[in-house]
């Protein structure tokens, strides 16, 4: 392809899925029935902690159109998870947290299914309950899990370097707590699942997971079946940000299948959905940066305490990257750093976009400001001087192959203006009446990280070239409304001479499509696009070879023009479709399929964690500017710049959207959205009280721009996008919220009495 | 979770009359009228709610009148906000209806429902109050009117007896500006944290007549009489600015509000003196 304008990378087109999902032609989980389906309702403890006396279910199975009612005592008693096993899949003789799955009911109508829930009675004698994570820790409180007497449910340590040294060198040592709380992912389409129990002891799980194969694992393993027993197929998801890695909802639906001998659909409306949200998990942080006079950082130290809440889903990978990720963003010199989840009698926390990263920036990008301030350094020129470059590797061995970081600091300062610009309000800084200020936060993120599931590093691919023409792309990776379907589209498109409407990116389903890890870790467009690019080539050569077989030429005298290929010296041609139509002949009916594989070129973390875990790094700098009304401890944000480096941008339309939902979420993570707790309880299960912005909320200037590098590992240049986007975000706007009042936002959201508190304490 | 209202078992009547609507609210002790529905819907939905009848007021004859001195309960906040004498007489009523949830929400709810629905922070309410509105309630027997500021008994609950129907607030023509300050978590369409409402008549450079009510600051939405009290007389200028801040912490002072997850009972009481000094300020020429 070189030298030849690309047709369709950088190209804005519109998302190929999107007239289904417009005209709900798209069906998701809620609009799948099947013959014979039944509805499942869940019972679910009322209680933090306590022991099951005893679950009589007698009158729920009284109830008409009552076909399943199941218990702990009924289904598989294996100990299983993805990270610590100690998931079940119903409650056996405790509960630990208030919606813990304790019962399940499937019935011929979701009302029936209500009804005989609530008839269920359980009988819980309850034990003392421990919400807060240090007091959780702490010497003598009881265990959750008698397995972990210390409600210890995760431990991360890592130390690289001479601290001891760093901090001799440092002259200026700026320290401080942070902490980030629970947000609820707030998708449009709950958590549902559709399981079929077959007669022959299989299994088929409909089911809007992002990594179907790593679930299914888990699911397996669960069940105690052999992995083939499970057929995973993963309809059309709408949207995740995370929360729909590894559900546990699937074991107990497929349980009820197997009692029920039919097929059970469970949806939740978006009250349970949200009762029972794994959020993004609260951390405590205390963090400490030594920088020199000439403001280079020489040490860093951070001591991180989470929440895993009553069992662990993935919050010790978010855990790890809280606790060193940003050490690859800047040079710290030195860096000593550990983290614990701790178990409470809460619902269980998870992964949400740029997870870890943003959380741990949200205090360093604040104590950078503060060095910057007190060295009297341009925070700007502060960042870049320790930045980590294009070229270099950081201290845990981070190779960061390509960065734009430095152009993308220039383009903020001169599209927003700061910090110049804010020396024109620099007098209006105070605590009454309206303020304004500016912030301005950097992030990086992976692309592709390795260590995850040793089955399957990298990613493949098919591309099926049917007679009739059609392309069809098959991927392990599912799409989750980002967008990725659209890109791998483009990307096959490109090398194949159709247009991206003419290929269909098949959803995944275990029966049909490669295994990969998922799509997760900001890894979707750089590795499946990388082994589509390969498998899109693999499929061309092999369709120009079978050409020049049929007219016994030489195949590098075939020239192809979109969907045309010549033959240049005798002037023959045909296309595409008419050439692959001839291939299934000649070959008895077999499609032409190229395969494509992508092995990265990566480095296994090795005892110390020390490796180049990911084969790209994306770069974003931020600026917000923020109004703040001192009497009421209301903020919000006006004007907002984003600059990113992910490379060669696939389609600048997508890669904008995927911008502003980043700015969308991060307004409303620093703003307002907190999943509110109380000894236990979800206070605010519903979009009325569990508050994400809208349109009045965003910033009137919404300025995205991409400073285009070209990434040698990703496909056709391009790294990844949507996490690096959030992962900025909730520091710039606590920056410049300290810059209008003075106050340092300690926690997110800074939502409006928390700031008001703020100033109140700081004024007096 | 919730049982949801069986939709096969609820009897669903649409009188045509005043007369009709309360016979028909009399058949049965869990019957609810229903206008909008932005309320009743959530709450059935939810299970808070659980009517075996549901008495459809949209066709109502009379119900939906707007007039220089009446609101029919029916109302709606879209018809409030296309209304050039609502907009004239009662701003503050109208600036309500414009924060009252989005736009779908605005084109079905009612200033009925939202006054029968009663919660302590109902938009409408607090700018009725200033604008000295009276509930017109139609029962078996009569008509009966109730000040507004006695309409409400607690949150959710109202004056309304069995078969009673509001039908219209009736408000006397008011002179002065009226204004309309909350706080809120949220832009885009949120219920008010706390609200605030006030109206000053200005004649001849003085205050002639002051009224201030104050919203999610107590049980039901009220008048908080003794800040109008220090407001009326005085001469517009620094003692109207210091009188202002008086009924500001006066108002502050009438505040007996919840902690809730969406605020303090401090907070509360903090912010009450700031929207109504807001208010007042906005009522000054």
């Amino acid at each position: 392809m070189t030298g030849i304008a690309p047709r369709w990378i950088g190209q804005g087109i519109a998302q190929t899925d999107m007239r289904d999902k417009l005209t709900g032609a798209a069906d998701y989980v809620g609009d799948l029935t099947v013959p014979r389906m039944l509805h499942a309702a869940i019972v679910r403890s009322e209680v933090a902690h306590g022991i099951i006396r005893s679950i009589d279910t007698s009158r729920a199975e009284r109830v008409p159109g009552v076909r399943a009612v199941l218990t702990g005592a009924d289904t598989p008693s294996i100990p299983f998870g993805p990270y610590v096993p100690d998931w079940r899949i119903l409650a056996e003789d405790k509960v630990r947290y208030i919606g813990d799955e304790i019962a399940a009911i499937a019935a011929t109508s979701p009302e029936a299914a209500r009804e005989a829930a609530a008839l269920i009675e359980v009988d819980i004698e309850p034990l003392p309950a421990v919400f807060d994570p240090f007091e959780a820790l702490a010497p003598d409180t009881p265990p959750i899990w008698d397995e972990r007497p210390d409600n210890v449910a995760n431990a991360f340590a890592i130390d690289r370097g001479d601290l001891e040294a760093g901090w001799a060198a440092a002259d200026l040592v700026v320290e401080g707590e942070f902490t980030t709380n629970r947000i609820y992912h707030g998708y449009l389409e709950p958590i549902g699942v559709l399981a079929e129990a077959h007669p022959n002891g299989r299994y088929t799980l409909t089911v809007p997971t992002h990594i179907p194969y790593k679930a299914r694992i888990t699911y397996a393993s669960a069940l105690g079946i052999p992995l083939d027993h499970i057929r995973m197929v993963v309809p059309p998801i709408g949207g995740s940000f995370g929360a729909k890695y590894e559900m546990l909802e699937p074991l107990i639906v497929a349980c009820l299948s197997r009692a029920a001998g039919a097929p059970v659909r469970l949806v939740y409306d978006r009250e349970e959905d949200a009762a029972i949200a794994r959020p993004r998990p609260p951390f405590h942080f205390q963090h400490r940066i030594g920088v020199t006079a000439e403001g280079r950082f020489v040490a860093r130290e951070t001591e991180v305490t989470g929440i895993a809440g009553a069992r662990v889903f993935w919050s010790p990978a978010i855990l790890a990257t809280a606790v060193h990720r940003v050490d690859s963003l800047y040079h710290f010199g030195s860096m000593q750093g550990s983290g614990r989840l701790a178990y409470t009698n809460e619902p269980p926390t998870t992964a949400m976009r740029g997870f870890g990263n943003a959380e741990a920036l949200f205090g360093i990008e604040q104590l950078i400001d503060e060095i910057a301030e007190r060295l009297d350094h341009d925070p700007i020129e502060l960042r870049r001087r320790n930045a980590a470059k294009a070229g270099e590797r950081t201290m845990h061995g981070w190779l960061i192959s390509s960065s734009e970081l430095p152009a993308c600091l220039d383009r903020a300062r001169e599209l927003s203006g700061y910090p110049q610009r804010r020396a024109l309000v620099e007098g209006t800084r105070g605590r009454t009446g309206i303020r304004r200020g500016m912030g301005m936060a950097i992030a990086h993120h992976v692309s592709g990280y390795k260590p995850i599931l040793k089955d399957f590093d990298g990613s493949s691919a098919i591309v099926r070239l049917g007679g009739d023409g059609r392309v069809s792309l098959f991927v392990g990776e599912p799409d989750l409304g980002q967008g990725q379907v659209t890109i791998l589209s483009q990307i096959v498109a490109e090398g194949l001479g159709c247009a991206p409407n003419d290929v269909q990116v098949q959803g995944v389903d275990s029966a049909m499509s490669p295994d990969a890890v998922g799509t997760l870790a900001s890894r979707a467009t750089t590795m499946a696009g990388m082994a589509a690019v390969e498998a899109t080539r693999a499929a061309r050569e092999r369709l120009t070879a079978f050409i020049a077989s049929g007219w016994q030429v030489d195949a590098s005298e075939l020239e192809w023009d979109g969907p045309k290929v010549t033959h240049a010296v005798s002037g023959r041609s045909s296309t595409l479709a008419d050439a692959a139509h001839d291939y299934q002949v000649v070959h008895c009916g077999l499609p032409l399929l190229g395969e494509g594989v992508h092995r990265p070129d990566t480095e296994d973390l090795d005892a110390e964690k020390y490796g180049n875990p990911s084969v790209a790094y994306p770069f974003a700098a931020h600026v917000a500017e923020v109004e703040v009304d001192c009497d009421t401890g209301q903020a919000r944000v006006i004007g907002y710049w984003a600059v990113h480096d992910s490379g060669t941008i696939l389609n600048p339309s997508t890669a904008r959207s995927q911008v502003l939902g980043a700015i969308a979420q991060g307004v409303g993570w620093s703003l307002m959205e907190d999943v509110d707790i109380v000894d236990g309880a979800v206070r605010n299960p519903s979009f009325l009280d569990y508050r994400i912005p809208g349109a009045g909320d965003m910033p009137a200037r919404t300025v995205v721009e991409f400073v285009e590098g070209y990434e040698p590992n990703g496909p056709h240049g391009a790294k990844s996008l949507a996490e690096a986007a959030i992962n900025p975000t909730i520091a710039a706007v606590a920056n410049a919220i300290h810059d209008a009042t003075g106050v340092r936002p300690r926690h997110v959201p800074i939502a409006p009495e928390r700031l008001w508190e703020a100033l109140q304490e700081d004024a007096s | 979770m919730s049982s949801v209202m069986d939709p096969t078992k609820v009897t669903y009547l649409r009188p045509t009359s005043v007369a009709e609507a309360v016979d028909a609210l009399r058949t049965s002790d869990g019957a609810r009228p229903i206008a909008g529905g932005t309320d009743l819907m959530v709450q059935v939905r939810l299970g808070r709610r659980r009517p075996d009848t549901v008495v459809d007021l949209s066709a109502v004859d009379g119900l939906a009148e707007l007039s220089e001195e009446r609101i029919g309960a029916g109302v709606t906040m879209r018809r409030l906000l296309a209304s050039e004498h609502a907009a004239a007489a009662w701003p503050a009523l109208v600036e309500a209806a414009r924060l009252l949830g989005g736009r779908q929400i605005q084109a079905m709810a009612t200033v009925g429902g939202n006054l029968c629905n009663a919660s302590p922070a109902a938009e409408s309410a607090t700018p009725l109050l200033v604008h000295d509105a009276t509930a017109r309630i139609a029962g078996p027997d009569c008509v009966r009117a109730v000040p507004l500021e006695e309409f409400w008994s607690g949150p959710g609950q109202t004056v309304l007896g069995p078969g009673e129907l509001l039908i219209a607030v009736t408000l006397p023509a008011t002179a002065g500006r009226s204004a309309y300050r909350r706080i809120e978590l949220r832009r885009s369409v949120d219920i008010a944290v706390v609200s605030a409402a006030a109206r000053l008549e200005i004649v001849d450079g003085a205050v002639a007549q002051a009224r201030v009510a104050i919203g999610a600051a107590a049980p039901t939405p009220r008048r908080v009489v003794a800040a109008e009290q220090v407001l009326e007389g005085v001469a517009v200028g620094p003692d109207l600015e210091r009188a202002i801040n008086q009924a500001a912490v006066l108002a502050g002072d009438a505040c007996v509000p919840i902690d809730d997850t969406r605020a303090t009972a401090r907070y509360r009481t903090a912010m009450i003196p700031v929207l109504v000094s807001r208010a007042l300020a906005a009522c000054v020429p």
